[in-house]
């Protein structure tokens, strides 16, 4: 092993610099030179170029793993540049949980052949050649640093404060930008007064079709001034709960099986007339769940500036290309004269695809020829970024007379198509996601629907266990399709001590991107509060190339998709989000959080789904089985206990 | 806009502001310690923490007038010569954050709860850490940090 080391740092040399190829490549598709993914400094430094954005989910780390494992060397010899497009090349949005099975793959195939490479060649052929294919990434016997607990690459500088966010970037000459917002959603701007605005000295006032902004030297100032804008707005009433649910369904298009998608909005099998017509009990339920916000610790944030290579956009985003495109396409220029740096993010959770803030300060920043940096307030944050999607879920089904589940049907309004289809082996299925209108501005969130189908879809199997009289964890074992995920049920069910204590408790289980998982909790109730107590949560998604930061992961995820399913809820009226601020939405606190034990089942053998999301999506209906063992009722909306 | 003498990580640093602009906007756009961060701007999720007198507090909603000539310690301070602070130190071992952006406050609010109970217990590190949100979620890890800390608890 320590030969390849010593090979690599024989051969330094500086690999092209200026000269870098950059193509734009496919989602996942290994870029075709090398040089374009891996650079070699006459240290031996090693920096791997990747499109990637780091959001606290650990890919930087992980992927320096995956480079030092390689090239065998020293995870400290190993850099990250991420997300910064006139370096990188594009390797997909960072959302889906797509790090792990799309993105290692090719770094570790990157950083074998440089090795390769490195051996066979001189350095800087080596580094123009196409990265070839046939090269053997290391087997998982052998792995000294994959499989391990690396600690986070950021760590010490985030321990310290040095980490730079998107919020905490500087440029010389820079402005402060602050956007005049509507009083309503879909506003439309009929009239505006910017006289009392542009009395204060250095203030610049733009207005272009909907948007009026201000960029002033200080924060101060130009808060002021946007203050001092008279605007006048033209809104469209919103529909709002109650009516929400009516909504989605009068205004639902039936879904068309489509499978050339990542996530098929049709899934059918069998006849579930047919089988209805078959069971012996059958049963149907209504689920629902309102729009909830991401809450990003780290609002959003975005530095723009434009010279003679044109527009520069520094700040979060998961999606760093899709953003360009995005830049390009509203200020009318070339693509390749818009350059995205994404900063590490202070979280995201599916929050920070969007170019909203990048798109406010670059149109500040053309319109005063200064940098302008925006750094939304977290009230803008919960008010004008986008929601996870609210929904309403039909679900009717039955059984035959020895348990086994005979005939579901599955409908999702709204919530979208993730984890649709059920992990049990039922014969006669149909499972549908109706699109629909949105009265609020909705997009993706940390595992996109899966939490909603998860939610109904294990909250109806509960309630068939108890149609069948038989254990919630006796039935899913019966029923369960896949042996992955029957064990794991079974191994948290043990750690759990399931069936033996005298608490009120409560499980679901799920196969959500190719990983399995079951969760238990114990409740405690005290009047209308419900608290999670004990979570035991058994959790494969094949091998562990970080094991520790896959616990953190999980435990995280449990965390806050407890907040989802207890309290979490966007207020709004015909006009707007009425409870956009940290004092009035409530969030998973110190005081919310359970003991949490976490069983990794580590299948080294089998290649690794990512982590990141699926966990989120056990816990809600864990919880409400669990309620459910205490007052009798089954509470079918969530949040399961609001404030 | 005046100018205020303010005592930030042992240094004497000058600012020109209105006396009550927030501490935290001072720090960050005036002094560069951007490792002090804005969260919510009410004071109910402790990222902008920073120690006052050796106390924590909210710098969003502490004023620049208020604090002229008291001892400030932000996140940049708490390294002496390269040296992490055990907080920092156990924050590491416990690998106690994921995105980290509300590390900060969280290990100066550890830091003023240690100073103040060095053998804390569970349900005291949850109850003076309670004001801080984690969205993330790694209160786990945080608690099991500040517990090793303790237990270090050199200067803790």
């Amino acid at each position: 092993m320590a030969d390849g080391a010593q090979t690599t740092r024989r051969q330094l040399f500086e690999v092209l610099g200026a000269g870098l190829l950059v193509q734009p490549v496919l989602e996942g598709a290994a870029p075709a030179k090398l040089a374009s993914r891996l650079h070699i400094a006459p240290d031996g430094a090693v920096t791997l170029l990747t499109g990637k954005v780091e959001l606290g989910q650990g890919c930087r780390t992980l992927l320096t793993q995956c480079v030092a494992e390689e090239m065998r060397i020293p995870v400290t010899q190993v850099r990250v540049v991420m997300g910064d497009t006139a370096r990188v090349p594009d390797d997909g949005g960072t959302f889906a949980s797509l790090t792990t099975p799309l993105t290692v793959p090719v770094v570790r195939q990157a950083a074998a052949a440089a090795r390769e490479l490195l051996r066979t060649m001189k350095p800087d052929e080596a580094m123009l050649r196409e990265i070839p294919v046939e090269v053997k990434i290391s087997s998982p016997d052998q792995w000294r640093i994959l499989g391990t607990p690396v600690k986070n690459v950021n760590g010490r500088d985030i321990v310290t404060g040095r980490l730079k966010y998107s919020a905490d970037g500087k440029h010389p000459g820079m402005w402060y930008g602050k956007v005049v917002r509507p009083d309503a959603y879909h506003a439309e701007l009929i009239d505006c007064d910017v006289t009392a605005a542009e009395r204060i000295p250095g203030v610049k006032v733009v207005r272009e079709a909907n948007f009026i902004g201000v960029a002033a030297p200080t924060e101060e100032a130009a808060e002021k001034a946007a203050a001092l804008v008279r605007a006048k707005w033209r809104g469209k009433e919103l529909i709002s709960p109650p009516a929400l649910f009516e909504h989605f369904k009068k205004t639902a298009v039936a879904p068309v099986a489509n499978f050339n998608t990542r996530y098929p909005p049709l899934l059918e099998k069998g006849s579930v007339e047919a089988g209805l017509k078959e069971s012996e009990k059958k049963h149907s339920a209504v689920y629902t769940l309102p729009y909830i916000a991401h809450v990003p610790m780290e609002p959003r944030a975005a530095l723009a500036w434009w010279d003679e290579n044109g527009l520069t956009v520094q700040g979060a985003s998961q999606v760093p290309f899709g953003v360009r495109k995005q830049l390009a396409a509203a200020f009318q220029v070339d693509e390749s004269r818009v350059r995205l740096i994404a900063c590490d993010c202070g979280s995201a959770f599916g929050g920070k695809h969007g170019p909203e803030v990048m798109l406010e300060a670059a149109r500040l920043a053309r319109a005063c020829g200064k940098p302008v940096r925006v750094a939304w307030t977290r009230e803008e944050e919960f008010v004008w970024s986008y929601c996870r999607p609210a929904g309403i879920i039909e679900v009717q089904s039955g059984l035959a007379g020895d348990g086994r589940i005979l005939a579901w049907d599955f409908r999702n309004y709204n919530s979208g198509a993730a984890s649709l289809s059920a992990p049990y082996a039922i014969p006669n299925y149909r499972c549908a996601y109706y699109r629909a209108d949105s009265p609020l501005r909705q997009g993706p969130y940390r595992s996109l629907a899966a939490v909603a189908n998860t939610f109904a879809r294990e909250c109806h199997v509960d309630e068939l266990a108890s149609l069948a009289g038989e254990d919630p964890v006796a039935f899913r074992l019966r029923n369960l399709e896949h042996a992955r995920t029957k064990e794991a049920v079974e191994r948290a069910a043990e750690r759990f001590g399931w069936g033996k204590g005298s608490r009120p408790a409560g499980m679901a289980c799920n196969l959500e991107k190719n990983a399995h998982m079951a969760l238990f909790v114990e409740i405690e109730m005290r009047g209308a509060e419900v608290r999670a107590r004990r979570v035991v949560m058994a959790f494969d998604c094949g091998a562990a190339l970080n094991p520790d930061h896959l616990k953190n992961e999980i435990e995280g995820a449990i965390i806050m998709g407890l907040g989802g399913a207890l309290f979490e809820e966007l207020r709004y009226d015909s006009r707007h989000v009425r409870n956009g601020s940290l004092g009035r939405y409530r969030v998973p606190r110190f005081s919310d959080a359970p003991a949490i034990e976490v069983i990794l089942i580590d299948r080294r053998e089998v290649t690794p789904a990512g982590a990141g999301e699926s966990p989120i999506t056990v816990i809600a209906p864990a919880l409400a089985a669990a309620i459910y063992r205490v007052t009798g009722e089954r509470r079918r909306s969530l949040p399961l206990a609001p404030a | 806009m005046s100018r205020f003498r303010l005592n930030v990580n042992g240094r004497v640093r000058e600012v020109e502001a209105e006396a009550d602009a927030p501490l935290l906007r001072v720090l960050r756009d005036q002094l560069d310690l951007t490792g002090t961060k804005y969260g919510c701007g009410e004071g109910v999720c402790g990222a902008c923490t920073v120690l006052l007198d050796g106390r924590a507090v909210h710098a969003c909603l502490t004023t620049v007038g208020e604090v002229k000539n008291r001892p400030i310690l932000t996140i940049e301070g708490l390294e002496q010569n390269g040296r992490l602070h055990p907080v920092q130190e156990a924050f590491l071992e416990a690998s106690a954050f994921q995105c980290g952006f509300c590390t900060p406050g969280m290990i100066l609010e550890a830091v003023a709860l240690l100073r103040a109970n060095p053998k804390p217990a569970e349900q005291d590190i949850r109850r003076g850490m309670e004001g801080h949100i984690c969205r993330c979620g790694t209160y786990p890890r945080i608690i099991e940090a500040v517990r090793l800390a303790s237990k270090g608890g050199r200067r803790g």
